[in-house]
């Protein structure tokens, strides 16, 4: 029976010219866009692969230096670029890609592509994910929408249902059918675009599942909006309305929601500015994070204590110039970490609630949680972004404490004046970031995937509902 | 003409009762006092922080006077922070802040402002550090991704949709409800119906614009005495852009066809108009003109200046070299010029490229009418690309001239007093001339007023089919 049913809704769809035309026009959106974003992640990769070798070459060709001196000059760290970014950039276009790393600052992460780009970023946006996020829902309502409503205006559901099939059987035969038409179209595009990553290199398994989770979730997504629109299509006086009544509802979800969200959420978690951040961090720097305890002070005790613990005290005139430089320097790296590292870490928690505060306004919208969702996937959302910041200040400080310590060890009486061989520089630590697994994806966006789950069970049961009390004239 | 005020009334009866037009228009105006006045909020923000650092710059300044008379008064030796040590003064003391005040209309479009630096700390130093002056707030990635809620997203996105929905049933409403046969039989003739409801709803759209327009500005705090003329400017490009999509109603409407269909075609317009388009046009300008990574730039200076970069850290990192000495002083003027003049090509290659980047703009915006009222809307609110590109050439060209003045000293071994710190340059943010910014906004309206006038050229034509009409 519902094969029947499925069959004639297909061929009554397949016959509209224009979803046909609007189908085919989503699906070629889709690939150009992948076509755009496979272009511009192969040169963002190029490009920090070309930045960081520079990078690379100046730290290791910089000559005999001392250690200290060399920390100064410092190096860049660069954050990746997900093959999956061409799927969706997510909120990677607004992360700074490049840090400083050098002695006696943690810098944040500057020059992201939003700002390169100058006035452009913001003209439009257009990725795969927009066109899934944004056009497709806008496919399902126009496919969607005359379900009931026009059979009831054609007066055909009357007929339909004098022949005793079940409401039920109508309702599965009608989103089946919806179903299939969009995976007709989809699945195919989908596989194009898979092939193209995997061109791309991106044939690790990690990839894979993430493309897998992302299908599921845009299927899930999907379903949503294939379920209000049933709803709206049994529920609407008339097929106009019901069409006029979802359109607002997706401008709703995927104009409005978003920006007041965020409007919201920079109230209930308001940051800092630039220059209030930089204020904080001198007057830390200063006063230490208390805000009591002067420098010269702290930093004297920090000292005192290391030179005990090193039993430098009691050697008298036989001190070690270069030993006493090092707990020095080392010394006020501590205290200057500190204060870096509580301000930073401070922001970049304070970042992450205001992250949350969109997601949780976002329960109101399932287009703010499957972006999320989407972009947590691909690996371009703000906790993948905290994750490589937080790995490259480790790394600064490993750096910064490795070149003292060779300060420390070889420079002896001659100090300041000593200078190391290249060879140290091409001895620091290596820098092997690997971004995190998907059980960080799960860790940072259970909750985006809690409220897909509900929106589509609210949907269904909606769907299920009007089904069974649709009026029929 | 009779029957055309006839039909105006009729008409406006009609509006007046029609519970959903208002509803639409109600949430409209709530959603406008909700943006003008977040974007007031930050304005004020935004101009408190800027008075904040000016004040601080200010006291700084006094405070260096005051030691500058006691050290002269007691003729003491120079010491590593002394205001009468041009090298220090061009490093830290007379450091400039240079910063991009916000315009009277500023609430309208948030722009570039939450994403170009606004304030910019001007020393003898190569780079200027842009990240650690500005004011506004930062913001998460995520909002900065979705973009602000300010009234230029209302005007641009939204009320194209506020406008199809006042009047994509203009005609095939009375058509479907069997009222048009019925007017039509009436002595009026065709075009006087039309032209008398469409005529009416203009003038209801037109004062709603101007209404919610002005309304906008007066809840954001704008300074509507100040704002004199761009105000003017800012009415005439939402005026053009009501009318363009008022154009498309009538347009779509004279196909006679179906509500249902009118509805379909005028939001499919939008979404290619305000979606579709502007996203391909990004595509296109980053295709065509890859924006410059300041990363190279950065890296050019930097490998450019190895050997220099050698020297100068040399100077910089050594804990134990006194600063104070006259050697110390020009060995570090001496490497800081060189090393500008080789960061400048690099520079000067960003800059230019940019520009280039910004005339592709300027021309591919008429792609999209929406792009062009969007753009239109950020220059008037001071929040334009083209603003902050050229704050930062202003500040470029400020920084050599605060350089070269602080270096001459330094190079004629000079010590500073009262009169020669007063003669450092200062910071002042030039605008552009309005007629300039002004034409462009024009040459704006009037691409939007062509794109109405085709469209209701049209209409006419589609129009003159009467009979389908009547249908």
């Amino acid at each position: 029976m519902i094969g029947v049913i499925v069959r004639k809704e297909l061929r009554e769809l397949s016959r509209d010219g224009r979803l046909r035309l609007l189908g085919a026009i989503v699906v070629i959106l889709a690939i150009a866009a992948f076509a755009f974003g496979a272009h511009q992640t192969r040169r963002a990769q190029e490009a920090r692969e070309h930045a960081r070798e520079r990078a690379t070459a100046q730290w290791e060709g910089q000559g005999a230096k001392n250690p200290h001196v060399a920390a100064h000059y410092g190096t860049y760290a660069f954050a990746p670029t997900s093959l999956t970014t061409a799927l969706d950039p997510g909120v990677s276009a607004f992360l700074g890609r490049s840090v400083k790393l050098e002695a006696h600052r943690r810098n944040l992460a500057t020059h992201s592509a939003a700002q390169d780009a100058g006035g452009v970023q913001r003209l439009g946006d257009f990725s795969v994910a927009m066109v899934l996020l944004m056009l497709v829902p806008l496919l399902v309502i126009a496919l969607g929408y005359g379900g009931w409503s026009q059979e009831r205006e054609r007066g055909t559901l009357r007929q339909l249902l004098s022949t005793g099939v079940r409401r039920e059987a109508l309702l599965t035969g009608k989103a089946l059918a919806l179903g299939i038409a969009l995976a007709a179209l989809l699945v195919p595009a989908g596989a194009l675009i898979v092939t193209g990553l995997w061109i791309l290199g991106g044939g690790g398994a990690d990839t894979l599942g993430r493309v897998g989770l992302l299908a599921l979730g845009y299927g899930a997504y999907f379903a949503i909006f294939a379920g209000l629109t049933l709803y709206a299509s049994a529920v609407a006086r008339s097929a106009r309305g019901a069409l006029v009544a979802m359109i607002a509802a997706w401008a709703l979800f995927c104009l409005l929601i978003p920006r007041v969200g965020g409007e919201v959420a920079a109230t209930l978690e308001p940051l800092p500015s630039a220059a209030e951040l930089s204020r904080a961090i001198t007057h830390s720097l200063a006063q230490g994070i208390d805000g009591t305890t002067p420098r010269e002070v702290a930093i004297e005790a920090m000292i005192t204590d290391a030179m005990a613990e090193a039993g430098i005290d009691n050697a008298g005139f036989l001190v070690d110039q270069g030993a006493i430089t090092a707990i020095e320097l080392r010394a006020e790296a501590r205290w200057e970490d500190a204060a870096y590292d509580h301000h930073v870490e401070r922001l970049e928690a304070q970042i992450a609630a205001q992250e949350r505060w969109t997601a949780r306004i976002g329960a109101l919208s399932p287009f703010v949680a499957m972006r999320s969702l989407s972009a947590g996937l691909c690996g371009t959302d703000y906790a993948h972004h905290r994750h490589f910041t937080a790995y490259t200040e480790a790394w600064r400080k490993r750096l910064v404490a490795q070149l003292n310590t060779a300060f420390g060890e070889n420079a002896g009486a001659e100090g300041w004046a000593w200078q190391a061989d290249p060879t140290l520089w091409k001895a620091a630590p290596p820098f092997d970031y690997a971004a995190p697994g998907l059980g960080f994806v799960w860790q940072h966006h259970a909750f985006d995937v809690f409220v897909l789950v509900g929106w589509l069970a609210l949907a269904l049961a909606l769907a299920r509902r009007s089904a069974r009390r649709v009026r029929v004239v | 003409m009779s029957a055309w005020r006839t039909i105006a009334r009729l008409e406006w009866r009609l509006l007046r009762r029609d519970r959903a037009a208002i509803a639409v228009i109600g949430l409209f105006a709530g959603l406008l006092v909700l943006a003008a006045f977040i974007g007031g909020q930050r304005t004020e923000q935004v101009s408190a922080g800027v008075q904040r650092a000016l004040d601080a710059e200010a006291a700084a300044h006094a405070a260096l006077m005051q030691t500058l008379a006691k050290l002269t008064a007691e003729q003491a030796p120079l010491t590593g922070a002394d205001p009468r040590d041009p090298g220090w003064m061009g490093r830290e003391g007379a450091a400039r802040l240079a910063t991009l005040p916000p315009t009277p209309l500023a609430a309208l479009a948030v722009g570039q402002r939450d994403l170009q630096p606004q304030a910019l700390r001007v020393t003898t130093d190569g780079f200027l550090s842009g990240e650690r002056e500005t004011e506004t707030p930062m913001s998460g990635p995520t909002r900065l991704t979705t973009g602000p809620f300010d009234p230029a997203f209302l005007f641009v996105v939204l009320f194209p949709l506020v406008i199809i929905a006042l009047s994509y049933e203009l005609l095939s409403g009375e058509r479907e409800r069997g009222t048009l046969a019925m007017l039509l039989s009436q002595p009026i003739s065709q075009r006087a119906l039309v032209f008398g409801k469409a005529g009416a709803r203009l003038l209801l759209l037109g004062g709603i614009t101007v209404l919610l327009a002005i309304g906008g500005l007066v809840l954001a705090g704008a300074d509507l005495a100040a704002g004199g003329l761009a105000i003017g400017l800012y009415l005439a490009v939402l005026g053009a852009w009501a009318l363009f999509w008022f154009s498309a109603a009538v347009a779509v409407n004279a196909l006679g066809r179906s509500a249902a269909n009118n509805a379909l075609l005028l939001f499919g317009l939008w979404l290619l108009i305000v979606v579709v388009v502007p996203g391909l046009v990004r595509v296109g300008i980053d295709a065509l003109h890859p924006p410059p990574s300041r990363v190279e730039v950065l890296h050019d200076a930097r490998e450019a200046a190895q050997a220099l970069e050698r020297e100068l850290a040399g100077l910089e990192g050594r804990h134990d070299r006194k600063t104070d000495s006259r050697e110390h002083a020009l060995a570090l003027v001496k490497v800081q010029r060189a090393l500008a003049e080789r960061a400048a090509p690099a520079l000067a290659g960003l800059r230019a490229r940019q520009a280039e980047r910004q005339q592709l703009i300027d021309r591919l915006r008429f792609a999209s009418p929406a792009l062009v009222v969007q753009l239109a809307l950020e220059d008037l609110a001071g929040s334009g690309a083209r603003r902050h590109e050229r704050f930062e050439a202003q500040v470029d060209a400020f920084h050599d001239r605060f350089r070269a003045h602080l270096f001459a000293q330094v190079d004629a071994g000079r010590r500073l007093d009262a009169t020669r710190i007063a003669a450092i340059p200062t910071w002042r943010f030039e605008e552009e001339p309005f007629g300039a910014l002004a034409s462009r906004v024009l040459i704006g309206v009037f691409g939007l007023l062509l794109g109405a006038a085709l469209l209701l050229g049209l209409a006419v034509r589609g129009l003159r089919r009467i009979g389908r009409l009547a249908g």
